[in-house]
């Protein structure tokens, strides 16, 4: 048996989050835009505006268990967090973090009940610690990851918010979503940028061009159709050559746009795939960076451990868990 | 002044009652010596903390490899410049040994606070020492100058970076030129040896850089003023001078010319004569070197001895020259002109024939036996070995102890280190052998201290002395050695104060560095800021003191728990002749108008 290594390790399922596979993915009706064969990547243009790189984070930091009459319930206490990195164009040259907000849910299946609280609260501790508040979210699933999916759908929610709003904001910038796009189409510079590949879009003797990419190099462009879903535009971009133990998808990304179901093709997305692939070399990860490496860009790391930084620390908020149920339990 | 927020106790590095982290401020400057206060809650009410800051550092946050710099540089990464400052504590009021708050604000100490920092509200006598890196003066308590709590100065430092004899210098102008002294300023005296260059002979006239090398000093720090006004000092050389150098080397009986160069005018001269050489049992000072051997020292003490009951009972009665009767030994033709009365006898009129005399009593007399009384049993090789050295040294020593004078010129040009009016005394050596200038200092302090031990502790007597390590190495003995230890150990009670300087301590014998309360350091070799000799120091001062530039010293103090940067004013006098202002010719013409 011949393994190679898939860079996406188990420890970190960026559950749903990523290109899932799922029935709907496979569904999709892919119609080539171009001739197929690897196009070279251009130089960006001058005048190249913002680059907003939009990212979230989640966290389960505690599974509950309620017996109710109806029987036991799964719940959870979560958090998640969301930001962006912005990255000036010509004249600014510092990246800067914008945008960051993290939010606290009680995660509950079912209906909230009215003896519920609306929230689940952690007193202020010593030492300046504040108040930790977890605001009451019903609708989760009744089964054990029920409440991870919802935090996760939650965040997934919140990041596009996020995106949307920095391009209403700044309407010349283009927005970096990490993640397959969702939602309702809009026309917006919005691309959604997928790390890993469990989808083939290609097939058969069309896969073979994803293996001859070379770095910077792309596929032409791909009209996907579904059946329940928004159309979207969607490309390959190889950041790096995979390395002889890898995976030959390694190192390679696809971006995707929403795309009008008819008329022409937005502009924009035609020209920046152009260049995508050299702009994105720019922001990949080198291998000592990031495990992740090169899909996991350089903003990303960065944004991911910002989140983290904000979050707080995991052990202490468990503790101070524990304590409020070792208090409710005494008394 | 006004108080100004810097930043706030640190929370990711613990915080203890004797140090703690600083988060400065994003519109903050903070740097090293800078002083701080904070106030922190506490069972006991409310505690403030003062400190001085011994190390800033800053870091790209949020980043996890090095190369990530440069990528936060091109604009790739974002993160944020942790800018953070370690606090040293002074002081604790009340001495509540309680840590910080993490989080509690940290404010920059100036004004009362500042002098709170330093200790400065309790010192009742309070010296400049230059002042601080916001312009604000340091402080010295004279008290532990003066021998009320304590007493001396040691400097260390590289030769012509650390700009000890600078330093030394400021002190005296800063202790008699400030109300420090209060009643005692007109009789307090000081000398200074002047060991180097003809640097310390115009400490009487003004300097005429000194005002605006001053000004630009003090604008380039964005400070106005000046660092002597700052001091409460005024902008001038020295008040009260004199200048003492050799004879310049000559005939016998030749006339007494200082041996200067630059100088023309206002230079006295100094020496002994033979006679007082004798009577004062000098003869020891004559032979300091380290490996003077048991034997021979016990010599040199008996022999020292003999010349001074010699010297008591010649019958020449204050003449400066020696009278002897011994018959075999002629060390001069007698002189036309010779008193009547000390026909038929030998005149001993030189440290040459001084030594002959010693050789013909030691070596010579009796066939070769020498003088029992004289020899006092040593073998002859130990007798040989003496006057071969009293040989060496004579040369070196011939204008400086002379029995060819006048009764009155040797009167005049006695050294008088107290009697005189001027407040400071430059006694000249430079031009002289190293032996020669062994026995200048060695012999000045040790009378100076045998007039101090009669004459008690007022007024005090202020000695600047560079180059500690050649008059009290740390291995070996020598008179001026214990002479200096005499001075280290029992000074402060006789009012006499060693303003001591050397470039390596470790080579200064500790009792004489230990003895000193105030203990500066200029630049210093980094291998020798290792030794333990500099332990007074906290380690990060050491590294600092490898790097500090000219002007700049490390002043420790007792009272006050870590040492301070202080930056002292450029001279206000000349030191060397052109930045007086005149021209060496200018300054010869000067000379001859006064002659003529």
């Amino acid at each position: 048996m011949a393994f190679l290594l898939d860079p996406w390790s188990a420890e970190r399922p960026q559950l749903g989050s990523e290109d899932s596979g799922d029935a709907e993915e496979q569904g999709a009706e892919v119609e080539l835009l171009e001739a197929l064969r690897a196009k070279p990547a251009e130089p960006i243009p001058a005048g190249f505006g913002d680059l907003y790189v939009v990212d979230g984070s989640r966290r389960l930091e505690a599974r509950l268990l309620e017996e109710r009459p109806d029987g036991l319930h799964f719940a959870g206490l979560g958090q998640f967090g969301v930001g962006a990195v912005r990255l000036g164009g010509e004249g600014k040259p510092a990246a800067e973090l914008t945008g960051l907000r993290t939010e606290r849910r009680l995660l509950l299946s079912g209906e909230l009940s009215s003896w519920q609280e609306r929230e689940f609260c952690l007193p202020a501790g010593p030492g300046g610690s504040g108040a930790c508040t977890y605001l009451a979210l019903p609708g989760a699933e009744n089964q054990p990851e029920g409440a991870s999916q919802k935090l996760q759908a939650e965040m997934l929610q919140a990041e596009m918010e996020l995106a949307e709003r920095l391009a209403e904001q700044s309407p010349g910038a283009l927005i970096l979503l990490d993640g397959p796009l969702r939602g309702q189409a809009s026309q917006r510079r919005v691309l959604g940028y997928v790390k890993s590949q469990r989808t083939q879009y290609l097939r058969g003797a069309q896969a073979a061009l994803l293996s001859e990419l070379q770095p910077g190099e792309r596929t032409p462009l791909m009209r996907l159709h579904y059946r329940y879903q928004a159309s979207r535009l969607s490309w390959y971009v190889r950041l790096a050559s995979p390395r002889p133990y890898q995976d030959p998808r390694s190192g390679l990304i696809r971006l995707e746009a929403f795309a009008p179901e008819t008329g022409e093709l937005a502009g924009w997305v035609r020209e920046l795939a152009s260049y995508g692939g050299t702009l994105l070399g720019k922001l990949a990860s080198r291998p000592h960076q990031d495990q992740r490496a090169p899909q996991n860009l350089l903003p990303t790391g960065a944004l991911e451990r910002a989140i983290a930084r904000r979050m707080g620390d995991a052990r202490l908020i468990y503790r101070r868990i524990q304590r409020r149920l070792f208090q409710e339990a005494a008394s | 002044m006004e108080s100004f927020r810097i930043g706030s106790v640190l929370g990711t590095q613990p915080a203890t009652a004797l140090q703690f982290w600083v988060a400065v401020d994003p519109e903050a400057a903070v740097g090293l010596d800078d002083l701080v206060y904070l106030e922190t809650e506490s069972a006991a009410g409310t505690v403030r903390f003062y400190g001085s800051v011994d190390e800033v550092r800053k870091i790209h946050e949020g980043v996890h490899f090095e190369s990530d710099t440069a990528d936060v540089v091109s604009g790739l990464i974002p993160a944020v410049i942790s800018y953070t400052a370690h606090v040293l504590v002074t002081r604790i009021e009340p001495e509540e040994f309680i840590p910080p708050n993490p989080g509690d604000a940290v404010w920059r100490a100036s004004g009362a606070d500042l002098e709170r920092a330093l200790f400065a509200d309790r010192m009742e006598r309070r010296l400049p020492a230059g002042v601080l890196r916001s312009g604000e003066p340091a402080w010295l308590n004279f008290d532990f100058i003066n021998g009320t709590a304590g007493a001396h100065v040691n400097i260390s430092g590289i030769s012509g970076v650390a700009t000890k004899t600078s330093y030394a210098l400021f002190l005296l102008y800063a202790i008699f030129h400030s109300q420090v002294l209060g009643a005692e300023a007109s009789n307090s005296r000081a000398i200074v040896f002047n060991v180097k260059g003809e640097d310390l002979l115009f400490l009487d006239q003004p300097n005429a850089l000194a005002e605006r090398r001053e000004a630009e000093t003090f604008r380039a720090r964005g400070l106005a003023g000046s660092r002597y006004q700052r001091c409460g000092l005024p902008t001038g050389p020295f008040r009260s001078v004199r200048f003492l150098a050799p004879p310049r080397p000559g005939p016998v009986g030749g006339p007494l010319i200082p041996h200067v160069e630059q100088r023309q005018a206002g230079v006295g001269t100094y020496l002994w004569t033979l006679r007082d050489f004798c009577r004062d049992r000098l003869l020891p000072f004559c032979l300091s070197e380290r490996e003077t051997s048991l034997n021979l020292s016990y010599l040199v003490g008996h022999l020292a001895e003999r010349l001074a009951r010699l010297a008591e009972a010649d019958g020449g009665g204050q003449a400066p020259y020696l009278l002897i009767r011994e018959e075999d030994f002629a060390a001069a033709e007698p002189q036309p002109g010779d008193d009547f009365e000390q026909l038929g006898r030998n005149t001993l009129s030189s440290l040459a024939q001084l030594v002959d005399f010693l050789e013909f009593k030691l070596l010579r007399q009796d066939d070769g036996r020498g003088d029992p009384r004289w020899t006092s049993s040593q073998n002859s090789a130990t007798l040989q070995a003496l006057i071969r050295r009293l040989r060496g040294v004579s040369r070196h020593l011939a204008p400086l102890v002379r029995g060819d004078v006048s009764a009155a010129a040797a009167q005049r040009h006695r050294l008088q280190l107290l009697d005189g009016e001027s407040q400071l005394s430059v006694i000249d050596i430079h031009q002289l052998h190293s032996q020669a200038q062994m026995f200048v200092v060695g012999v000045t302090l040790h009378q100076l201290f045998e007039y101090k031990e009669r004459f008690g502790q007022r007024p005090y007597v202020f000695i600047a002395l560079d180059e500690l390590n050649k008059y009290a190495p740390s291995e070996g003995d020598s008179p001026i050695k214990d002479v200096l230890l005499d001075i280290a150990e029992r000074g402060r009670s006789l009012g006499i104060i060693l303003i001591g300087a050397q470039q390596t301590a470790s080579e200064v014998e500790r009792r004489i560095t230990g003895n000193a309360a105030i203990r500066v350091v200029g630049r210093l070799d980094p291998a020798e800021a290792e030794r333990p000799e500099y332990r007074f120091l906290s380690r990060s001062y050491r590294e600092r003191a490898a790097v500090l530039q000219p002007g700049s010293m490390l002043v420790r103090q007792p009272e006050v728990p870590t040492p301070l940067l202080v930056t002292f004013p450029f001279p206000a006098w000349a030191t060397r002749l052109s930045e007086t202002g005149t021209s060496a010719d200018e300054e010869a013409a000067r000379a001859s108008d006064l002659l003529s």
